[in-house]
């Protein structure tokens, strides 16, 4: 073994915010993303020397995440109810507008609303830029159902969007 | 005619340089298309800002720990709950395993490995006669064992082993995979019968380089 294990370790913390917003996106409650979120580090940190060098660390780490999440949400049988809570967002500054907030958080809400499969497709592939190709083998499925799942999601958020911005305009009247 | 489907792979840039050409020509004449396709990408403007991946601050524990190789003494009920759940699945797991052909073979830990479990940190590579020996992590349960995993790697094929002791007793193998050889992929899992023999442990504690270097000093006996 010629690997570097501290490399690994680094290379891990550099894909952990990615990590985390998939997290999000499969749990849906922060508590239960964080548990899925250490389950998997602490499972990559046994495994990491069946990493390859030259894959991508974050498609390795999103095919554990998402292979424990089902085994867990199996194994819970009837499962937790799925509700977001607040998000925490970063990234906006004091000079961000008033209605581009509104319309983030409408961005939110949809997305929240979506099942965890397209929560799931949509992270991957518009916020992690995944392959189709990556995409199908981290979530297990046919690249076809990468392609249908996505085209359902997109089209959900562009009509959940459209009638929250439609219902958020009537009640400013 | 254009389905989302195919908007989508030309969103993303899924399709060659021909079938892309094709799709722009179709949405030139089809304005519903366009119209879906702008539609798709605003959509997905919005969500790339209302959901960045928060950056790491100075203090994330979890970056800390992942650092300090100490991950993850506490677990939450949630989890245990969990685990006690899986545990059923697990087990026939192992059984199926333990059916089939490649179950990896049952091992005993030699005298230079037991030698090396007792005094090599975590990390550090020793060729042995049996292959490269490194210790990857050494835990600690709440019923009193300790373990370490080691990794053997000969003529490109690694073989991970959990040796667990307790007190005066001698090292001993609890759970042995197969990994990856360096060409083939192991998915996630592949692992498991380690996974699941860590599990049966009961609440673990992987040790940090410091706790790990007490046991070395104590000859695995420090207590918790």
């Amino acid at each position: 073994m010629t690997k570097d294990n501290l490399a690994f370790r680094q290379e891990l913390i550099a894909v952990l915010p990615r990590l985390r917003r998939f997290a999000m996106a499969l749990a849906g409650r922060k508590d239960l993303a964080e548990d899925l979120l250490h389950s998997a580090i602490e499972r990559a940190l046994r495994n990491w020397g069946t990493f390859q060098t030259g894959r991508r660390l974050d498609s390795w780490m999103f095919k554990i995440m998402q292979n424990h999440w089902i085994d867990t949400r199996r194994a819970a049988a009837s499962g937790e109810t799925q509700e977001f809570g607040a998000v925490d967002v970063q990234g906006e500054d004091g000079r961000v507008v008033t209605e581009a907030r509104d319309e983030m958080r409408v961005a939110r809400m949809a997305f929240e609303a979506l099942p965890e499969e397209q929560r799931a497709v949509l992270t991957l592939v518009v916020l992690d830029d995944l392959s189709y190709a990556e995409a199908a083998e981290a979530l297990n499925v046919p690249i076809g159902t990468v392609m249908s799942r996505l085209s359902r999601a997109r089209a959900a958020m562009s009509a959940l969007m459209q009638r929250a911005s439609f219902t958020s305009v009537r009640k400013e009247n | 005619m254009l389905n989302d489907d195919l908007i989508g792979a030309y969103l993303d840039g899924e399709l060659d340089a021909e079938r892309s050409a094709m799709v722009e020509q179709q949405l030139r004449a089809d304005k519903g298309a366009a119209a879906r396709l702008e539609r798709m990408r605003a959509a997905d403007d919005v969500l790339k800002r209302a959901l960045p991946a928060a950056r790491i601050s100075q203090d994330d524990a979890l970056a800390a720990s992942i650092l300090a190789a100490q991950p993850f003494a506490h677990r939450r009920d949630w989890a245990l709950r969990i685990a006690a759940l899986a545990a059923a699945a697990v087990f026939g797991l192992l059984i199926g395993r333990g059916a089939s052909n490649d179950a990896p073979a049952p091992y005993a830990i030699s005298a230079q490995e037991a030698q090396l479990l007792d005094t090599q940190p975590s990390g550090r590579v020793t060729e042995i006669s049996t292959g490269a020996f490194e210790v990857v992590l050494s835990l600690q349960s709440e019923a009193g064992d300790v373990c370490r995993q080691f990794r053997l790697t000969r003529d490109m094929q690694s073989t991970d082993v959990l040796a667990c002791r307790r007190g005066v007793e001698e090292w001993r193998m609890v759970a042995a995979a197969t990994a990856a050889s360096v060409e083939g992929y192991v998915p996630a899992g592949a692992n498991s019968p380690l996974d699941a023999a860590i599990e049966a442990l009961g609440p673990v504690q992987a040790l940090d380089t410091v706790q790990e270097g007490e046991q070395i000093s104590s000859g695995w006996r420090h207590l918790p």
